[in-house]
C-alpha cells in the first residue's frame, strides 16, 4: 500500500515533465518484451525508466505495441535502469538477478536500442488441502518455505503464506522460480469446542471425540520436516500440492511451578521450529489448572520450543526443546535460562544509523540466523530461544557504509568476522564500523569487447571466515560494475557468467579461476578502476 | 502485582465462550435478567430431578443431521443441546457420525434445544441458528435435524481489455432487519480477485444480494506504444459494472448454490489537477476530494496541502472537497467540476451548514418552561440523522444534549430518529419548521431550520407477560400509534414472558408482541397494519402505570 501511494505520486512528478517537453538529451532506449521461457513478444506490457541516481523515480513509462516494441527517446547520458510488468509477469528489472539487474547505458558509441527485455513469468503454487474423510479443511494456513543460495550460500527462509477457503483450496501466485518447501498448519473447525470442554464435567468418551489435532504436514504429506520433499519450481510453471491432514488425539502438556515466584509471574509459548524459523501453531489453547499450573492443550506430537518469560522487577527467559511424544508434565524451574548476547557498535566520527539498523548473526551451514536492532546508543541485544553452536558470521545492517572494520567479543572465540559460540556462556560483541571505506569500478570485458550481465565476485582474504565482506554486482549494459563499501585489505574480483543460482561464497567452486587471478591491495577511502576478464 | 499472562488466558476463554455462544444462536441475556429468572422460576428441572434421584442425569436424545436440500446425511456436525430453562445446567455437544447419526447422553428432565452447526451450513449473518425444542424424557423420539447450505457468488473481473484484474477487493450487500427496517449493510465476507481476477463470496445464505467492487489504488495505462500516455484508475462499481446502488443488478442466491457473476469494469481517465485552497479558517487536514454518483460516492483520493497548494490526479466529475481545522471543526465544498488536466483549480472551503438543535423541558410539577440544554446527560438522549433512502454505508449524523447542531450535515432526506430518553422523560413532539420528524421525514437543504425537541416528564409505563414457548429467544413488544404514511412506534422487549417499558408518552396506543427481536420489518405500515385487527388496546394517563397481558403473534420470515 505505503510503496504503491509513493509511486502514485513519482508516475506524476515524472509525467509532468515529459508534459513540459522538457527533453534532456538526444538518446534513446528501445527494443520489445518477450516471454523468457515461450519467446513470445509480449503486447501491452507496462515498461518505465528510472535514472539510476535517482531511483525514486520514474521517468518514463508506456504500454508496449502489439509486437511487443518499446521506445523512450530524449535521454541524457548515463545509466537507467529498464522496468517491466505485465499480468502473469511480476515486476523485473533488466536481465534481472534477485537484487541485481543490468542498467542500460546510453551514451555516444553505446547500443541502447533493440533490446530484448525477456520477462520471466511468474510460477504459482495451488492445491487444496482435505482431512482424512476427504472433506475441505477450510482456514489452513499454508506456508511456503524457499531454499536460494543468494546470501552466499543456501539458505530456507518463509517466502508466503496463504489460508485455504471453505473449499480446502489455497493459491500461491507469483513466485519466482526454484526450490521451495510447504507445509500446514490447521486445527479441526471445531477445535473451540474441545477447549470449552477443558474445564467441564463431561463424559471422557465424547470429549476425546473434539479434542483432536491436525500434526503439522509437510510436502509430500509427511508429519517430520526431514522427510519434506522440495518442489523444483520452473519459470511460469503452475505445481499442484494437495495436503490431506490426518487427525490424531491432542496432547497436553501441563507446566508446573509456572508462579513459583509471585512477584515474578511467568508466561510460557509453544512454537515449533521449521527450516529455522518459529511457527506459531492454530489450535493451540491455554488453560489455568490453579494458580502455579497451567495446561497447554491442543498440542500435536512433534518438537517445540518452550519459552518462559517472566515480568516484573526482573525479566528472565528460560528456554527449551521439547519433544512431545505423549501427555507430559514439564516444571517451569527446570528450563535452562536462554542464551545472552548483547553488545555495541561504534564508529569513528560518530555513528549515523539508518533507520532500522540491525545487527545479523548467520550459521549458513546450519540455517540459524540471529537479528537485533540497534538503538541511537548502538548497544543491541538479541533474545534467542536457542543457539546452536557454530560458527556465526556478524553483519551490520544500516544502509551504505556498515561495513565491520573490527570485531571483538567475550564469551566466543573472533575470527575474521566471524565468532565461534561453543558455550552457553554471555556474550559480549564490540563492533567496530568502517570509517575508511573503498569503491572499485570496473569493466568486464571478454575478448576485450564489454561484456553484460555477468556476476562480479568480489574475494575478502579467508573468506570463509569473512563472510560480511563479500562484494558482488552484475555489469551494466556496456560491462561496467561498481562495487561500494569495500573495507581495507587484500581481494581477488571474479567474473562468473552462470553463477547466480550457485553458493557463490563456497571457495571450492572456484579454486582454480582463484588461483589464476591476481590480488589486488585495497587502501582507505580510495576509488579504484579495473578491468575483469570474463572467462 | 498482576500476573499478565493469566489475565490474557481468562479474557481469551471468555472469547471462546463467547464465540461458542454466537455459534450457538444464543442471545446474550445480561446478568441481571438470569438472576431475576432464577429468583422468579424456582426451576422446574432441579424440582423433577429432585423428586427422582439426586443426580438423574441419565437420559439420552438420539437423532439425525441431514442436508435440507438434498435429504443427504451431515456428517461431522457438531450438534448442541441447551437447556431450556436458565438454571444452572450447561450445555453438551457432540458430532454426528458418518450417517448424520448422533446421540447426546447425561441428559436432565426437562425441555432442550437442540441445533446442528458446521462450516457451510446455516446463517451465521444474522446469527439465527435453527433449534429444536424437546421435552427430554425417558423415551424421547429421535430428533431430526435440517441443515440448509449456504450459497455462494464467484467470477472473474476482468477490465476493458479482457485481462484479470488482480487484488481488487469485493462484497457483497445483504439484507438485513433492525429496528423493525429492512436495511441494505455490508454482508461480513468479502474476497479479493487473485492474480487471474477470480473472487469467491462464500457463507451465503439463499437470499437476494448486490455486488459490490471498492474502489482500487492500481493506475493503468490508457494506450500502447506511445511514450507517458493518460493513466485511468477504477472507481467503485456496483454489478454489472453500473455506479448507482439504485442501478445494480441483483443476484439471487438458492440455498447450497454457487452462483457465477463474471464482469468488466472499465477505467477511467485521472486528470492532472492543481491549484490553491482558500479557507476564512485554518485548514490543518489533507482535503478529501469526493465524487458525487447518484445517492453516494464513487471515488474518493486526498490529497496533501502545502502552503495553500494541492496537486491531485482525479477522474472527471463533480466533486465536494473536505477538511477540517486543528479543532476539528469541518470545513467543505462542493461541485468542483473536473473535466480535463488543471493547474489552475480553487477550492473555496467553507465552515460546514449544521442544524441548530432546540431542546425544551416541560415539567407537569412546573408550569413554567425551561431551556434543559443547561443540563445535558441528565435527559439521557441522543438524535440520529440517517438518510431515509439510499446505498448502504452513507453517513449518519449524531447530536446529543450539549453540542448546538448536527454537523456538516450533507443535503438530503434524512430520517430522525431518537434514542432515550430515560426515566419519566418523552418526547412530546420533534418537529422542524412546520414538519412533524416523528412521522415524516427531514429534507435537508442548503439553509436549513432548526429542529425544535420538546420533553415532557409524565411518562406513563407499560408492563406485563407473554407467554412464550422459549426462555432463551427474547420476544418484542410493540406500542403503536397509527399515523398514515408512518406508525409512531415505541419498542421495548420481553425476557422470559415479562416486559416493562417506561416513558411511556400518554395517549392510546395498541399492543402486539412477536417472537424473535428481528424478524419483522414492522417499521414498514404494509407489514404491520395487517396484524393491528388482532392488537390490545390501552389508553395510558400521565404517570400512569398499565398492566396487559399479551399472547405471541408469529412473525412471518
Amino acid at each position: 500500500m505505503f510503496r504503491r501511494t509513493i509511486l502514485f505520486f513519482l508516475v506524476l512528478a515524472g509525467a509532468c515533465q515529459l508534459s513540459a517537453q522538457n527533453l534532456p538529451g538526444k538518446y534513446r532506449i528501445g527494443g520489445k518484451t518477450v516471454n523468457a521461457v515461450t519467446g513470445q513478444v509480449l503486447a501491452g506490457a507496462e515498461v518505465s525508466i528510472i535514472k539510476a541516481e535517482q531511483l525514486d523515480s520514474i521517468l518514463q513509462k508506456m504500454l508496449t505495441n502489439d509486437d511487443g516494441s518499446f521506445s523512450f527517446v530524449g535521454l541524457a547520458p548515463g545509466k537507467y535502469l529498464l522496468i517491466g510488468r505485465r499480468n502473469g509477469f511480476s515486476q523485473q528489472s533488466y536481465e534481472q538477478h534477485g537484487i541485481f539487474s543490468s542498467a542500460v547505458v546510453v551514451g555516444p558509441g553505446l547500443v541502447s536500442e533493440n533490446l530484448v527485455f525477456r520477462l520471466r513469468p511468474d510460477g504459482r503454487i495451488v492445491g487444496r488441502v482435505v482431512d482424512e474423510n476427504q472433506e475441505p479443511v477450510p482456514g489452513a494456513m499454508v506456508y511456503l518455505f524457499r531454499s536460494d543460495p543468494s546470501g552466499g550460500f543456501k539458505q530456507v527462509f518463509q517466502r508466503a503464506q496463504v489460508s485455504t477457503d471453505d473449499r480446502g483450496y489455497y493459491r500461491l501466485p507469483h513466485i519466482e522460480s526454484g526450490r521451495y518447501y510447504m507445509l500446514v498448519s490447521a486445527q479441526p473447525w471445531f477445535s473451540p469446542f474441545a477447549r470449552a470442554d477443558a474445564n467441564s464435567n463431561r463424559s471422557t468418551g465424547d470429549k476425546a471425540a473434539f479434542d483432536v489435532v491436525f500434526p503439522v504436514t509437510f510436502y509430500p504429506g509427511v508429519t517430520d520436516a526431514g522427510s519434506a520433499s522440495p518442489i523444483v519450481l520452473d519459470e511460469g510453471q503452475e505445481f499442484t500440492a494437495d495436503f490431506t491432514l490426518n487427525a490424531i488425539p491432542a496432547l497436553h502438556l501441563r507446566l508446573n511451578h509456572l508462579n513459583s515466584t509471585p512477584e515474578q509471574p511467568r508466561n510460557s509459548s509453544l512454537a515449533a521450529r521449521v527450516f529455522g524459523t518459529q511457527i506459531y501453531l492454530m489450535g493451540q489453547g491455554e488453560t489455568q489448572v490453579d494458580e502455579n499450573t497451567r495446561e497447554i492443550a491442543g498440542v500435536a506430537p512433534g518438537k517445540y520450543v518452550l519459552n518462559i518469560e517472566s515480568y516484573g522487577a526482573v525479566s528472565e527467559k528460560r528456554s527449551t526443546v521439547l519433544n512431545a511424544t505423549a501427555d507430559m508434565d514439564f516444571d517451569a524451574d527446570a528450563a535452562p535460562p536462554a542464551p545472552s548476547i548483547r553488545g555495541i557498535v561504534q564508529k569513528d566520527g560518530g555513528l549515523n544509523l539508518a533507520p532500522q539498523a540491525f545487527v545479523l548473526l548467520w550459521n549458513p551451514r546450519r540455517n540459524e540466523a540471529l537479528q537485533a536492532p540497534i538503538d541511537d546508543k548502538g548497544q543491541f541485544e538479541f533474545a534467542p530461544d536457542l543457539l546452536t553452536p557454530g560458527d556465526y558470521s556478524v553483519f551490520v545492517a544500516s544502509g551504505m557504509n556498515s561495513t565491520i572494520g573490527t570485531l571483538a567479543a567475550t564469551g566466543a572465540q573472533v575470527e575474521g568476522q566471524t565468532i565461534r559460540v561453543s558455550t552457553s556462556k554471555p556474550i559480549e560483541l564490540r563492533i567496530e564500523l568502517s570509517a575508511g571505506l573503498s569503491t572499485i569500478n570496473g569493466i568486464a570485458r571478454r575478448n576485450n569487447e564489454p561484456f553484460a550481465g555477468v556476476m562480479i565476485l568480489l574475494v575478502p582474504q579467508s573468506p570463509e571466515k569473512n563472510l560480511p565482506l563479500f562484494r558482488r554486482d552484475q555489469s551494466d549494459s556496456d560491462g561496467t560494475f561498481t562495487l561500494h563499501d569495500v573495507l581495507p585489505g587484500r581481494y581477488k574480483i571474479l567474473a562468473i557468467e552462470d553463477g547466480w543460482d550457485v553458493e557463490w561464497a563456497d571457495m571450492s567452486l572456484f579454486k582454480t579461476r582463484l588461483d589464476r587471478v591476481p590480488s589486488i591491495e585495497v587502501a582507505p577511502n580510495k576509488t579504484y578502476q579495473t578491468t575483469v576478464n570474463v572467462e | 502485582m498482576h500476573d499478565v499472562k493469566p489475565q490474557m488466558a481468562r479474557s481469551a476463554t471468555i472469547c471462546s465462550l463467547r464465540f461458542l455462544v454466537c455459534l450457538m444462536g444464543l442471545q446474550l441475556t445480561a446478568a441481571g435478567t438470569r438472576q431475576y429468572a432464577q429468583a422468579q422460576e424456582p426451576a422446574q428441572v432441579s424440582d423433577s430431578s429432585a423428586n427422582s434421584k439426586p443426580a438423574d442425569n441419565t437420559l439420552s436424545v438420539t437423532g439425525a443431521v441431514v442436508n435440507s436440500l438434498t435429504g443427504e446425511p451431515v456428517r461431522g456436525a457438531v450438534v448442541s443441546i441447551l437447556p431450556g430453562q436458565i438454571n444452572g445446567q450447561t450445555g453438551s455437544w457432540t458430532l454426528s457420525d458418518n450417517s448424520g447419526r448422533f446421540q447426546i447422553d447425561g441428559l436432565a428432565e426437562g425441555r432442550a434445544f437442540i441445533s446442528a452447526m458446521k462450516p457451510g451450513f446455516g446463517d451465521s449473518f444474522r446469527g439465527q441458528l435453527e433449534r429444536i425444542s424437546v421435552q427430554i424424557t425417558r423415551n424421547v423420539a429421535p430428533v431430526l435435524l435440517k441443515m440448509d447450505p449456504t450459497g455462494a457468488i464467484f467470477g472473474r473481473l476482468t477490465g476493458s481489455d479482457e485481462q484479470p484484474l488482480e487484488g481488487f477487493s469485493l462484497h457483497v450487500i445483504a439484507k438485513q432487519r433492525m429496528g423493525g427496517k429492512q436495511q441494505w449493510v455490508p454482508f461480513p465476507s468479502q474476497a479479493t480477485t487473485d492474480d487471474d481476477g477470480h473472487f469467491r463470496i462464500t457463507g451465503l445464505p439463499a437470499d437476494t444480494y448486490y455486488l459490490q467492487v471498492a474502489q482500487n489504488q492500481a493506475t493503468t495505462l490508457s494506450r500502447r506504444g506511445v511514450p507517458n500516455p493518460r493513466e485511468q484508475s477504477y472507481a467503485e462499481v456496483f454489478y454489472p459494472g453500473v455506479a448507482e446502488f439504485s442501478s445494480a443488478t441483483p443476484i439471487e442466491v438458492t440455498g447450497g448454490r454457487e452462483v457465477e457473476a463474471n464482469f468488466s469494469i472499465a477505467a477511467g481517465p485521472l486528470y492532472e489537477v492543481s491549484g490553491i485552497v482558500s479557507t476564512q479558517e485554518n485548514l490543518n487536514s489533507p482535503i478529501v476530494f469526493s465524487r458525487k454518483a447518484g445517492d453516494a460516492y464513487d471515488f474518493a483520493q486526498s490529497a496533501m496541502t502545502q502552503d495553500g497548494r494541492f496537486q491531485i490526479k482525479l477522474p472527471a466529475g463533480s466533486f465536494s472537497v473536505a477538511g477540517s481545522t486543528a479543532t476539528g471543526i469541518e470545513l467543505t465544498a462542493s461541485g468542483v467540476v473536473v473535466s480535463s488536466d488543471n493547474p489552475n483549480l480553487n477550492v473555496a472551503l467553507n465552515l460546514a451548514s449544521g442544524i441548530r438543535v432546540e431542546l425544551q423541558t416541560q415539567s407537569s410539577s412546573e408550569s413554567a418552561q425551561r431551556n434543559a440544554s443547561k443540563q445535558p446527560g441528565s435527559i439521557g438522549m441522543n438524535l440520529q440523522l440517517a438518510p431515509a433512502a439510499g446505498p448502504p454505508g452513507a453517513a449518519v449524523y449524531w447530536w446529543a444534549p450539549g453540542t448546538d447542531v448536527f454537523q456538516g450535515v450533507a443535503p438530503g432526506v434524512y430520517t430522525v430518529q431518537a434514542n432515550g430518553p430515560v426515566g419519566t422523560w418523552y418526547i412530546k413532539s420533534l418537529r422542524s419548521g412546520g414538519v412533524d420528524l416523528l412521522s415524516e421525514d427531514l429534507t435537508e437543504g442548503a439553509q436549513p431550520q432548526p429542529i425544535e425537541v420538546i420533553l415532557r416528564d409524565d411518562a406513563a409505563s407499560v408492563r406485563g407477560t407473554v407467554p412464550s414457548a422459549d426462555d432463551m429467544m427474547p420476544a418484542i413488544v410493540l406500542l403503536i400509534q397509527p399515523r398514515g404514511a408512518r406508525n409512531l412506534i415505541k419498542v421495548g422487549g420481553a425476557f422470559q414472558g415479562k416486559f416493562e417499558i417506561d416513558g411511556v408518552a400518554p395517549g392510546d396506543y395498541l399492543l402486539l408482541a412477536f417472537d424473535g427481536m428481528d424478524r419483522l420489518e414492522y417499521e414498514n405500515p404494509e407489514v404491520l397494519n395487517p396484524y393491528l385487527s388482532k392488537a390490545e388496546h390501552i389508553s395510558l394517563q400521565p404517570h400512569g402505570i398499565a398492566n396487559v397481558n399479551l399472547s405471541l403473534s408469529p412473525a412471518g420470515r
